[in-house]
């Protein structure tokens, strides 16, 4: 079988997720009210989260990426019903309701909502059916309000927010006109104050002033950490030394500021190389793909995680609001990477049945010859 | 053409991964100086912010335990080795005193370094000790000469925090309580740790870890927390929640600056029943060699309004920083046990009174009836020679024929002899324990003395309990708790110290039939001239109750007891009041009674 694996992603994703476990193995040790060191435990799940994240990988790429079009439907209802099961049944943590408590495992139903938002997307995008017209960006708008506006009332702005530039860039490659997009852009944030004084009730705008404007005191930290660690950094291990006291969640959201920490500005520039790089090979696999589903699936996946980079080291470098978006592959914590790693998995699945593309001139100068066609060896 | 798109799409992410790239060389290589120096001169320490307590006010609003600001001296041990100053002396404190209170920062801070790995141990020391710990609490004027000239005495510092006082001193100090140091008790300490008890919230904010590093610099440790009474009682209600500060401070100054990241929430305060005034005039009334309690109570709802024990201790000794001497002389005094409150952590022979009891329960089974005659001969029975009537015991007399109300009026034992052995004990015993004897009454304070009465046993037995000795042993509150089901018509009521936390009277089956009896016969013992305690003022004040004189220790007075409630037509306060070893109930209890029902019912200022 054709199967070539793209080593620029592979090798990107192993990089990153082993800065996320050096800066998880380096960070001043975190202990427990007996004085106990908890940074193994912490890293060895981590360890064994990678484990089951590279493996979870290598299977979302083993189907034909194709098959999963079917899937994608199912997961997303099955999805939206937890969704709104969550509200109604949720844990609550930090005030909102975002997690299922299934024993040990917490399950967030939004964080897998995302990569099935971008599948549906792409099945009813790929034919790009009536998408110069109004008519056609209705489906998939609807798609996504449906999901967003479940996981704003968690509320889980962060998440939300990943979703709006995921469906603008999708409809974009997709093929939809440059105004029409421009136009929804302006009534999206026209509508916005309306949603706030009309849409919305007092306890929930309380909440989204909450989020926006909450005592920064993370932040700070954070941006005081990056900062210390100047060109090449203050040496591994050192982090949490300038400070004399830790950042909260620093392994999680904020792991970004013990790499710029302990590895400065270099350490943190071939952090953010690595994940420019591996944003930008999408965007080439999506380039390169002749086939629409594939290419709107790489499209979205890639705009959805770049999405989540830029919030979250924004976060963490003083220049965004803190939504707890974690850094993808890099942060800890099991769903994080876990879905970071499927969504790996779908762009190798998308390279790895790459055609390759010709044009009619090619077949006209004789370059290109159609001997063979076997429509079978394509599963559809 | 759509796949060009994706060409635009490239740029348009290359374009914020720019801007953040930005962003780095202006923090890490631009400002980076910046930052550096100013992490190298500025001390910074997260510190807990402590709420103010909740005040404690009596029925009318006054403060009777309540938070007032204070100076605290708080040492940083590095500025003050390297140039010590005469600190000592300004702090009032002797050579050895201070000596010992500097090694006790000496000693928190090795605890600290012994839970780390070696390699971090120098560091951290280094660390430790240019930060400030507390030396000593309410330093008064002295903080004021600190202030002025600091470089007098480097290292020292001067924070405002808070103390806690007890403005009536001993009066109610059972009830109070007091405070003390959370690390007093290793075992309680864990177990409030692990319930997050002083750091609701932190987490979110500076981490497991962050607790943690607080933990270990022991500034838990400072945490108190009430060790008796209401304050212990209602110690989650009062204390409040704790908030978080950084404090930065420049090196070699005393300035400082404060970063709250965490407010403090301030505790809640706590309404009593209790009338502090008419509970200082009781335990006025009280005062005396003889060991003594009383009780005073809403009859109606069971809201406690004083409880007094007539050996006090004060609590603004026993709450840190204290008197060491006071407390350490309370507790060696074995003869008084001052922090023993007579009222309803200690039991004693009931006696009489409780005839209140095997009445209910003789007329409730029909057993006899309430102008039904019965012999009192002085003796019961000639062969029992321990069943006489106190008549008997005394004067070699007898009280003849009497009904339900001369034997309550009287006090005759034959009368109640002849009950107790009709009605059985089983059925006296039901009663007692439905009107409040034998268990804890439901006080809402820790460490009530539950009592003793005995439930089967021979018909010797029965008729022992009739006039209330035996095994019996009740709490002066329980005693008070009975005569509230009198007053206020059969029901059980739940004493209570807190305002808002009364429990709803329970009814307890007694008909009205014979309430009206009863009351009757306890009318007689203040009002007829045969009454056991007609010759006093309680009359004046419409007051009705029993009298007992409860057979003690062989060779000493019987306990005297007067039990009872005013007015008559209508209950407003249940008194009890107790006196150990004192002699006659209707000579010497019943007196102490009328005082403080004249307190009661002529205030000097107007009770609610």
């Amino acid at each position: 079988m054709n199967f070539k694996v793209n080593k620029t992603i592979v090798a990107c994703v192993l990089l990153l997720s082993g800065m996320g476990l050096l800066s998880l193995w380096t960070q001043a040790p975190l202990t427990d009210l007996a004085g106990k060191s908890v940074t193994q435990s912490i890293f060895l799940k981590q360890v064994t989260f990678l484990g089951v994240a590279l493996a979870v990988m290598g299977l979302v790429a083993w189907p034909h990426y194709l098959n999963y079009r079917h899937l994608s439907w199912v997961l997303y209802v099955v999805l939206l019903g937890l969704l709104a099961l969550l509200l109604a049944k949720g844990a609550v943590v930090n005030g909102a309701r975002c997690w299922f408590n299934l024993g040990p495992i917490k399950f967030q139903p939004a964080e897998i909502m995302k990569v099935a938002l971008v599948l549906v997307l792409a099945t009813v995008l790929m034919y790009g059916r009536d998408i110069q017209s109004w008519k056609g960006l209705a489906a998939p708008i609807a798609i996504t309000a449906l999901p967003a506006a479940l996981i704003v009332v968690q509320p889980d702005m962060g998440t939300t927010i990943l979703l709006i530039p995921t469906l603008f860039a999708m409809l974009f490659a997709a093929g939809a006109r440059k105004r029409h997009l421009a136009i929804l852009l302006l009534v999206f944030i026209a509508a916005a104050p309306v949603v706030w004084m009309k849409g919305m009730k007092e306890y929930q705008r309380d909440r989204i002033t909450s989020f926006l404007f909450k005592p920064c005191y993370q932040q700070l930290q954070s941006v005081k950490a990056c900062s210390a660690g100047a060109f090449a950094g203050r040496g591994v291990g050192e982090s949490g030394t300038a400070t004399t006291f830790h950042i909260p969640e620093r392994h999680t959201d904020f792991v970004y500021s013990i790499v710029a920490e302990d590895l400065g500005f270099v350490g943190s520039s071939f952090v953010l190389l690595l994940l420019t790089v591996y944003f930008a090979t999408s965007l080439k696999i999506a380039h390169q793909s002749r086939e629409p589903f594939g290419r709107l699936l790489v499209v979205g996946l890639t705009t959805l995680f770049a999405t989540q980079t830029f919030i979250n080291l924004g976060m963490t470098l003083g220049v965004a609001p803190i939504t707890g978006l974690t850094l993808p592959f890099v942060s800890y914590g099991g769903s994080s990477l876990l879905m970071s790693a499927m969504s790996a998995g779908l762009i190798l699945n998308v390279a790895a049945r790459w055609q390759p593309s010709f044009s009619s001139r090619d077949m006209a100068d004789g370059s290109v010859e159609i001997r063979d066609f076997n429509p079978g060896s394509i599963r559809y | 053409m759509e796949r060009s798109r994706v060409m635009v799409l490239l740029v348009s992410i290359l374009l914020p991964i720019g801007g953040l790239e930005a962003r780095l060389v202006h923090l890490q290589l631009l400002t980076t100086t910046e930052t550096t120096y100013d992490l190298a001169n500025r001390r910074q320490s997260i510190e807990i912010q402590r709420p103010a307590r909740g005040t404690i006010l009596d029925c009318l609003g006054r403060e009777i335990a309540k938070d007032v600001p204070c100076f605290d001296c708080y040492l940083v041990l590095e500025e003050y080795e390297k140039n010590p100053g005469a600190l000592a002396a300004v702090l009032k404190m002797s050579p050895e005193e201070f000596q010992q209170a500097v090694e006790g920062i000496y000693e928190k801070i090795e605890r600290q370094l012994q839970s780390r790995p070696q390699n971090e141990r120098s560091r951290l020391y280094r660390r430790e000790r240019r930060t400030p710990y507390l030396l000593k609490k309410d330093i008064k004027d002295a903080a004021l000469t600190i202030e002025v000239s600091p470089q007098r005495y480097p290292g020292a510092i001067v924070r405002e925090s808070l103390m806690r006082v007890y403005p009536y001193k001993q009066v109610g100090c059972h009830l109070l309580g007091y405070l003390g140091r959370v690390t007093a008790n290793e075992a309680k300490f864990r177990e409030l740790l692990q319930n997050s008890y002083f750091f609701e919230g932190f987490e979110e904010l500076i981490g497991q870890d962050g607790v943690a590093q607080l933990y270990r610099r022991g500034a838990f440790n400072e945490e108190m927390i009430g060790v008796q009474a209401l304050e212990k009682k209602y110690d989650e209600h009062l204390r409040g929640r704790s908030g978080l500060v950084i404090l930065e401070r420049e090196a070699g100054t005393s300035s400082s600056r404060t970063i709250e990241i965490k407010p403090s929430e301030p505790g809640k305060s706590l309404e009593l029943t209790i009338d502090i005034e008419v509970q200082r005039a009781v335990e006025q009334i009280l005062a005396g060699p003889l060991h003594a309690a009383a009780v005073v109570l809403d009859p109606n709802d069971g809201s406690v309004v004083a409880l007094a024990s007539n050996r006090a201790y004060d609590p603004n000794d026993f709450t840190p920083p204290g008197s060491v001497a006071a407390v350490r002389s309370a507790l060696q005094d074995n003869e008084n046990k001052p922090l023993l409150s007579r009222a309803f952590q200690d039991h004693f022979a009931a006696g009489s009174f409780f005839k209140v009891v095997t009445s209910v329960a003789g007329l409730e089974a029909k057993v006899v009836r309430a102008e039904e005659v019965l012999p009192c001969r002085g003796k019961f029975d000639e062969r029992k020679t321990h069943f006489n009537c106190w008549i008997w015991n005394e004067f070699r007399g007898m009280h003849n024929e009497v009904t339900l109300h001369q034997a309550l009026e009287k006090s005759c034992n034959c009368y109640y002899y002849e009950v107790g052995r009709r009605v059985g004990i089983e059925s006296i015993s039901h009663w007692g324990r439905a009107m409040g004897f034998g268990s804890s009454t439901g006080l809402d304070l820790p460490g009530e003395a539950s009592g003793r009465i005995p439930d089967n046993g021979r018909e010797e037995d029965a008729m022992m309990l009739a006039i209330g000795q035996s095994h019996l042993m009740v709490t002066p509150l329980q005693a008070a708790v009975m005569m509230a089901s009198i007053a206020n018509g059969g029901n059980r009521v739940t004493p209570h110290l807190r305002r808002s936390n009364d429990k709803p009277p329970v009814p307890l089956g007694i008909s009205a039939e014979t309430l009206k009896e009863i009351r009757k016969g306890l009318y007689d013992v203040t009002h007829a001239s045969g009454g056991t305690a007609h010759n006093t003022r309680l009359k004046e004040f419409k007051a009705i109750g029993k009298t007992s004189s409860a057979q003690a220790e062989k060779g000493k007075e019987p306990h005297a007891w007067f039990v009872g409630y005013a007015p008559y037509d209508a209950p407003k306060y249940v008194v009890a009041v107790f006196m150990k070893n004192a002699g006659h109930g209707g000579q010497m209890a019943a007196p102490p009674a009328a005082q403080i029902l004249e307190v009661l019912m002529n205030p000097k200022e107007p009770r609610k």
